[in-house]
């Protein structure tokens, strides 16, 4: 469990607000001076406390990755407005991560077939497969 | 038939010899006189027979190498062809007639072998046939241009050829037939004839080699006529002297990491330090900053690019590589890692160790020293 006391130290960097697709994003900086990788649950709510926000599920974080020589990482982190802001302008696996989507799979071989009788068709008005 | 061929020969030659062309020999000037007079008797056909009777006691004295002297000169293809023709009559006679005689009678039970032999048969006899007008026209001097004959006779000998592979092929089998027909009065047990056909396991030797080329080099001989047929395939083939240690798949692996983890020794930080202070050989300083100007740029413009767009690019194999070993080098500075190094190599016996433990111990490093009990990650989402 990780404590404040740990000083964990977070720095955000490069901020922009984005009002075309209705978000905040920054670079998220993390010392942590130990040798352990941080959730990123944890960080969602280190970051809705600081930024006030009431949903933390609306704090996208992703790209972490470990600097060169340890003991600190990097992530990009985008803070959207609102629900409906989310569910448009973030990719699949990110919202169903952020359990703000369900992933709902057919069976594998139903896939395949579906896969296989759109590839005849082009364009988006074929959905109804 | 030879011997009226051989007679028209003599005549031919009797004809066209002129006093004036004759060799010196013996009996030079008699033969002379001979030939004049049968010269004269060419013209006349009626007198034709009785006057080559006479030639031929004539030339009885007249030397062989006359003879064939005025053969090369006159018709040089004649010999040869009469040479062919004898061979051709004398197969015919000897081999052909017998078997097609036994076939006859049924004593040979070849089914498919029938047919091949009758054609032989009868293309030799036509073949011959066909030389022999070729050789009467020739004699009596008529002409041969565009005559069929030579047609026939180009197709025979075409035949001829294209039958000859199948000959060889069937030369065993037909040696064999021969052999049975000339024991039969001598065995009778039907046993003793199915013993005959036995496969030959010589046959299956290459022609250079020996029965005792392919047993374990003992003999000098055996492993020469090996290295004849190898040589003639163009592979080469070691020779076999002495006796090699045969290593297992796991000796193999074990050498292989012992040599492995001696090398890791010896480009150890504390070795390298031992020989810098007992060896006269010079010191290689690292150049600081020479050459990583250029890879600090590069990560530079990575990062920049990554923080710009927000996304995280794909660092190749060879990069993560040399990320690794960069990081090894950092940790080796403080000399942990060499000691995990050295138990392998002198205090402890690798050997004993099995490969579980092994792993285990390459696993702990510098970096785990961080891992205390009460920082475990957990793995469930949200626990914290």
């Amino acid at each position: 469990m990780l404590d404040i006391n740990d000083n964990i130290v977070l720095k955000t960097k490069k901020f922009k607000n984005n009002p075309l697709l209705k978000r905040k994003q920054f670079l998220l900086s993390i010392d942590r001076k130990k040798k352990f990788n941080i959730s990123k649950e944890w960080l969602r709510i280190e970051l809705s406390k600081y930024y006030r926000i009431k949903d933390p599920s609306l704090i996208f974080i992703f790209g972490l990755k470990n600097n060169f020589g340890g003991f600190k990482c990097s992530a990009f982190v985008y803070i959207y407005y609102n629900l409906e802001a989310a569910r448009v302008n973030e990719p699949k696996h990110r919202l169903i991560k952020n359990n703000l989507m369900k992933l709902e799979l057919q069976s594998s071989k139903q896939r395949k077939e579906k896969k296989n009788k759109m590839k005849k068709y082009f364009g988006n008005k074929n959905k109804s497969f | 038939m030879v011997e009226t061929s051989r007679e028209k020969v003599r005549n031919k030659a009797a004809n066209q010899n002129t006093p004036s062309s004759t060799p010196k020999a013996k009996g030079a000037v008699n033969s002379a006189q001979k030939k004049k007079s049968a010269k004269k008797i060419v013209d006349h056909d009626k007198e034709h027979v009785k006057e080559t009777d006479q030639a031929v006691d004539a030339f009885a004295d007249v030397s062989q190498q006359l003879r064939e002297e005025v053969l090369t000169a006159e018709a040089p293809d004649l010999i040869a062809m009469l040479r062919d023709f004898k061979s051709q009559i004398a197969e015919v006679r000897t081999q052909l007639s017998a078997d097609t005689e036994r076939v006859k009678e049924g004593a040979l039970p070849t089914s498919n072998g029938v047919s091949y032999l009758e054609l032989k048969l009868q293309l030799l006899l036509s073949y011959c046939t066909n030389l022999s007008f070729y050789l009467f026209l020739k004699l009596n001097g008529m002409s041969i241009m565009n005559h069929p004959v030579i047609k026939k006779l180009i197709e025979l000998r075409i035949f001829m050829e294209k039958m000859r592979p199948m000959d060889t092929k069937l030369k065993y089998q037909m040696d064999k037939l021969l052999k049975i027909n000339t024991n039969t009065e001598s065995s009778t047990a039907e046993q003793e004839n199915a013993l005959r056909f036995k496969p030959n396991p010589e046959a299956l030797l290459a022609p250079g080699e020996t029965a005792g080329a392919r047993e374990e080099g003992d003999e000098e001989d055996g492993e020469e006529g090996d290295r004849d047929a190898a040589d003639k395939q163009g592979v080469y083939r070691p020779p076999k002297i002495s006796a090699m240690h045969f290593e297992d798949k796991e000796e193999a692996k074990k050498r292989r990491a012992h040599e492995r983890k001696a090398k890791k020794a010896a480009k150890s930080e504390i070795v390298m330090a031992l020989r810098e202070q007992f060896d006269d050989a010079p010191v290689e300083m690292e150049s600081i900053g020479a050459s990583s100007q250029y890879k600090d740029e590069e990560l530079a413009h990575r990062t920049k690019f990554e923080e710009d767009n927000f996304l995280r690019l794909q660092v190749s194999k060879k990069e993560r590589h040399r990320l690794k070993q960069m990081k090894r080098k950092g940790a080796s500075i403080d000399g942990f890692e060499e000691y995990d190094n050295l138990t392998f190599d002198n205090v402890a016996n690798h050997q004993d160790l099995s490969e579980q433990e092994s792993k285990i111990l390459k696993k702990r490093s510098f970096e785990d020293v961080g891992r205390l009990p009460g920082n475990k990650k957990s793995k469930k989402r949200g626990a914290r």
